[in-house]
């Protein structure tokens, strides 16, 4: 095929600017969908993420263009998840394309991940076309954004005014594409080179792999060879998504598709690996590559035991589509048999969480979500923990170390130091703050990954009124001054309560945490003693007093149906808790710490 | 003859001078149903004759509502009309509900004439002032004239129906209501802990901060306190919320906590016949016409499994302080009660909260007011 013809992008935005909403757009206008068929945001499939407004998984469309000046032209366009947590996919996804388009609320401005992104497609070396969306709005204002744009060094006259909600700028961005991405090169004659950016699992078809060929080309009956995986795969289809599966006879250079090859799970495919053809590999695979490790773990547990299989077994279903979660079981003296579960951050783990809930309907208990420490031992053992329940006995301990992230806020100047004073109770360092337009500052902090997964975000928002946003990455582990906080519960450990926090606010951890669960556990038949201890020393103390009163004063003839549904109705409260020791504990209690500022 | 097997007899007056503050019962101001009531007692009589025809009734209560604030000739009609309609045993306890003002002494001698043997009145409090918040219409003092009407129409069985655990009410207003209760030698006390219950005017006033509800810690020091007092007095605490001298236990009510059969008549009313529960219509225009168009079952009835059967019967018998008898318990269903709630029983006694006694299961004392955690582990 003609690869002047063929222009691969991809839509870059900060979270809620409308990308999903100017997919659609897109879609409708090149015919690749009509309206009438058309459910709102086409791309998101689930319905989860259409709730939510957010994309989590990349998927990519073809569309067929006709040009103004009549030529035909076919469009890749890889939608990509609009989240910190997606950050790896993210990047993925840029290097399967030549161009981006860069989406801006008008009424917001450039934002934290705008600039992420940014940087991540100039990095891929992406021609970037600047969209200014929801020209529409009440508070837009096109001009600021135009200026901002032209601080961070893009060329404002190419920027596209549009509503993508009222199909405003639409044909001006096609056209744009068709302008000043330039066409994929490569040669089609040598081994084949291409890279996967996604997968999805498919009941019929098994693993659907997604990527992008920068050599050769691809066919039913090639021995696919994922280089970093080492393993190899005989390709049954190729095809493309038109968004609908289409089966096609070969993908050549530059081209963007599918193949599935009789994969059972996606955790057999690694988004960033290269594809090469077994008979005739090339030397090195494409660099960038990075195996994504979960960075946030917690525990989850089935209310009724007897549904642990019940609960594997939905985790083995989210996994088949979602190779950035993982988990494996676990035990645990309070909850009984359960899985430790590992997310690339707290989104991702609440949309887990609540898509087994939700969807496979299981009543379940989550615990309060950590990082993952590695902790030296006296014997100069090294072990990784990513449950505090299991850190060795402070004897034992030499150093505990955590990991550390790069935080990156952009903020209207007047919020800096509401912000700094907050990185800086989170524990963070400061490393620099920079200008990156007249009226967004830029800061970086070194920051304990640990203050971020909590409640970092939503006490950004409030001290920023909302404006201020982030975007984070790993930079490395730590040593810390850390201690474990354990809870007892009527003098008993209850091990999923434990945390790992810095020895500074155990005191203070300790004594909110004992305080919180005396408002969140209710009053038993007797009384309970929540205390907060550091190794055996009691830190704080709280006591539920015993329930005194549960009763039905009046109970006659025509009250007997009522009164028997009351009766089941507290009995179904009572189901949902979890029972240790004598007490029963609700569920939210054992995310209590996560409610704790 | 055929054997006819027996039942209570519940009827339904769904008639009040005015709405009270904590009520959310089928019943409605009389004023503006004067018209209906005649058609009402016709369709009530009606009813008794459709359902009660094969039992033979061992006790008849005539609740509401307030049946007193009928006429008197739709009173007589009714308490005398049932007579007619089903076979009602000789001597047995035939109970009518009153509130004070709706008493006279004509209404009085209908009702010993037409066979009443137990009156019980509603009182609540002594408290004029917690009266008034209760939506009462009456003063102490009203009540003490009727209370002493009756007596003078020599009804020998008369009930005091109290609450406590009003928004405002103190440890030292209930002892005052505990001393001049007595003082007036009731045959029987009921004494209810105030449900707020949801949609109804007090709970409005709690809920927009009017008044304040008491903590759960003194209302269950004032339930014990109750307890204590009338034990003293002499009266045998046979049911959570109720009271009576020996040989005075309200028959009728027995029979809903043993889960026995009882027929309901009227608007709204409920009755149990073996394992089937009916509820009628609890709109009263609609009743009659019902009622007087298909002469039949209007009514809402809906089957019991034998499961729900047995925990019915397992939380209602403890709701009387003699217990479930665990020999009468085996002989209804065939089943052992410890067999069939082995983990729960031990559960309970774990907790405290259940005992066995002379052959029966019975609520500790810690365990009456915390009832519902007994409950909870048999539904």
């Amino acid at each position: 095929m003609d690869n002047n013809k063929l222009r691969n992008f991809c839509i870059i935005a900060h979270i809620d600017h409308g990308k999903s909403t100017l997919a659609d757009r897109l879609l409708e206008f090149t015919g690749a969908i009509s309206t009438r068929d058309m459910k709102e945001q086409f791309l998101d499939k689930m319905e989860l993420e259409r709730e939510r407004g957010i994309t989590i998984k990349a998927k990519a469309v073809r569309l067929n263009y006709h040009s103004k000046d009549r030529q035909d032209y076919i469009f890749n366009l890889i939608d990509t998840p609009g989240h910190v947590d997606f950050t790896y996919e993210v990047s993925k996804s840029l290097f399967a394309c030549e161009g981006a388009l860069l989406i801006i609320d008008a009424s917001q401005g450039v934002e934290a991940q705008t600039i992420a992104n940014f940087h991540l497609a100039k990095d891929a070396g992406l021609r970037i076309i600047p969209v200014i969306n929801k020209i529409d709005l009440q508070g837009a204002e096109p001009e600021k954004v135009l200026l901002q744009l032209e601080e961070l060094g893009l060329n404002s006259d190419e920027a596209i005014l549009a509503s993508a909600k009222e199909g405003v700028g639409t044909e001006q961005i096609l056209e744009a594409i068709v302008k000043y991405v330039p066409p994929p090169v490569g040669d089609t004659d040598n081994p084949l080179k291409a890279l996967i950016f996604d997968s999805l699992y498919d009941v019929y078809k098994g693993v659907v792999v997604f990527f992008r060929i920068f050599d050769g080309s691809i066919k039913a009956g090639v021995k696919a060879l994922m280089m970093r995986a080492n393993s190899t795969f005989e390709v049954t289809e190729v095809g493309v998504f038109t968004p609908t599966m289409k089966q096609i006879d070969s993908l050549t250079t530059g081209e963007v598709g599918y193949f599935i090859a009789n994969i059972k799970n996606v955790s057999d495919i690694k988004v960033g690996d290269t594809i090469t053809d077994a008979s005739n590999p090339i030397k090195n695979p494409l660099p960038g590559y990075k195996e994504i490790k979960p960075m946030v773990f917690c525990g989850f547990y089935p209310i009724n035991p007897n549904e642990y299989n019940l609960l594997k077994d939905a985790l083995e279903k989210l996994k088949l589509n979602d190779s950035s979660l993982a988990f494996e079981p676990e035990s645990s003296r309070a909850l009984g048999f359960g899985f430790r579960c590992g997310f690339l951050g707290l989104l991702h783990m609440e949309i887990i969480q609540e898509r087994l809930e939700r969807e496979y309907n299981i009543n379940m208990i989550a615990t309060s979500p950590n990082v993952r420490y590695k902790v030296i031992t006296n014997a100069g053992k090294e072990v990784e923990i990513d449950n505090p329940a299991n850190l060795p006995e402070a004897g034992e301990v030499k150093e505990i170390m955590e990991p550390y992230i790069l935080m990156s806020i952009i903020t209207p100047p007047e919020y800096m130091s509401n912000i700094m004073d907050l990185c800086k109770a989170k524990r963070g360092e400061y490393v620099e703050n920079q200008f990156v337009t007249t009226s967004r500052v830029q800061i970086h902090y070194e920051m304990p990954m640990s203050e971020v997964v909590f409640d970092f975000f939503d006490t950004l928002k409030s001290v920023s009124k909302g404006y201020a946003s982030m975007d984070y990455e790993y930079i490395d582990f730590r040593d810390a001054d850390l201690v474990k906080l354990d809870i007892m519960v009527a003098t008993e450990v209850v091990d999923a309560l434990s945390i790992i926090v810095h020895r500074d606010k155990a005191y203070y951890k300790g004594k909110e945490l004992a305080l919180r669960l005396k408002e969140i556990i209710p009053r038993q038949m007797f009384e309970v003693a929540i205390q907060a201890a550091i190794g055996s020393k009691i830190i704080a103390r709280e006591s539920i007093p015993a329930m005194r009163k549960n009763v039905i004063a009046k109970c006659y003839g025509g009250d007997i149906t009522r009164k028997r549904k009351l009766l089941e109705k507290q009995k179904e409260g009572k189901k949902r808790m979890k029972q240790i020791g004598r007490v029963e504990i609700p569920q939210e209690a054992f995310l209590a710490v996560l409610k704790i500022q | 003859m055929q054997i006819r097997s027996s039942a209570g007899l519940y009827l339904h007056i769904p008639f009040c001078l005015s709405k009270c503050s904590y009520c959310d019962f089928n019943s409605y101001p009389v004023l503006g149903y004067q018209g209906l009531i005649s058609s009402y007692t016709d369709a009530l009589l009606e009813e008794v004759k459709l359902k009660a025809g094969q039992f033979s009734i061992k006790t008849v209560f005539a609740g509401g509502g307030t049946p007193t604030v009928l006429p008197e000739e739709e009173l007589k009609k009714v308490l005398t009309g049932i007579f007619n309609e089903a076979e009602i045993n000789a001597g047995a306890e035939f109970t009518v509900e009153a509130n004070p003002c709706t008493i006279s002494v004509e209404k009085l001698k209908i009702m010993k004439n037409a066979g009443v043997n137990r009156l019980s009145i509603g009182l609540q409090t002594t408290d004029d002032r917690t009266l008034k918040l209760l939506g009462r219409l009456h003063t102490y003092r009203d009540f003490v004239t009727n209370y002493k009407k009756a007596r003078e129409a020599s009804f020998k069985n008369i009930n005091i129906d109290l609450i406590f655990g009003v928004p405002g009410q103190t440890i030292k207003g209930l002892k005052t209501d505990l001393e001049k209760i007595v003082a007036l030698n009731p045959e029987h006390i009921s004494i209810y802990n105030l449900i707020l219950e949801p949609g109804t005017q007090l709970e409005k006033y709690v809920a927009a901060g009017s008044c304040k509800a008491l903590s759960d810690d003194v209302q269950a020091d004032m339930y014990y306190i109750i307890k204590d007092y009338l034990e003293a007095e002499g009266y045998t605490h046979y049911e959570i919320s109720n009271f009576a001298r020996k040989g005075k236990e309200c028959l009728h009510n027995i029979i809903y906590w043993k889960n026995e059969d009882f027929i309901g008549v009227g608007a709204g009313a409920s009755g149990k016949i073996g394992r089937k529960r009916t509820e009628n219509i609890e709109d009263i225009s609609k009743y009659i016409v019902l009622l007087k168009e298909y002469k039949n079952d209007i009514l809402h009835e809906q089957k019991i499994s034998l499961a729900e059967e047995i925990a019915e019967t397992v939380f209602l018998g403890l709701r009387m302080l003699e217990g479930l008898n665990l020999a009468g318990f085996k002989e209804r269903f065939g089943k052992d009660f410890f067999i069939l709630f082995k983990k729960e029983y031990s559960k309970l006694l774990d907790l405290k909260l259940l005992k066995e006694e002379e052959g029966s299961v019975k609520l500790t004392r810690t365990g009456l007011f915390l009832s519902n955690e007994v409950f909870v582990e048999f539904v």
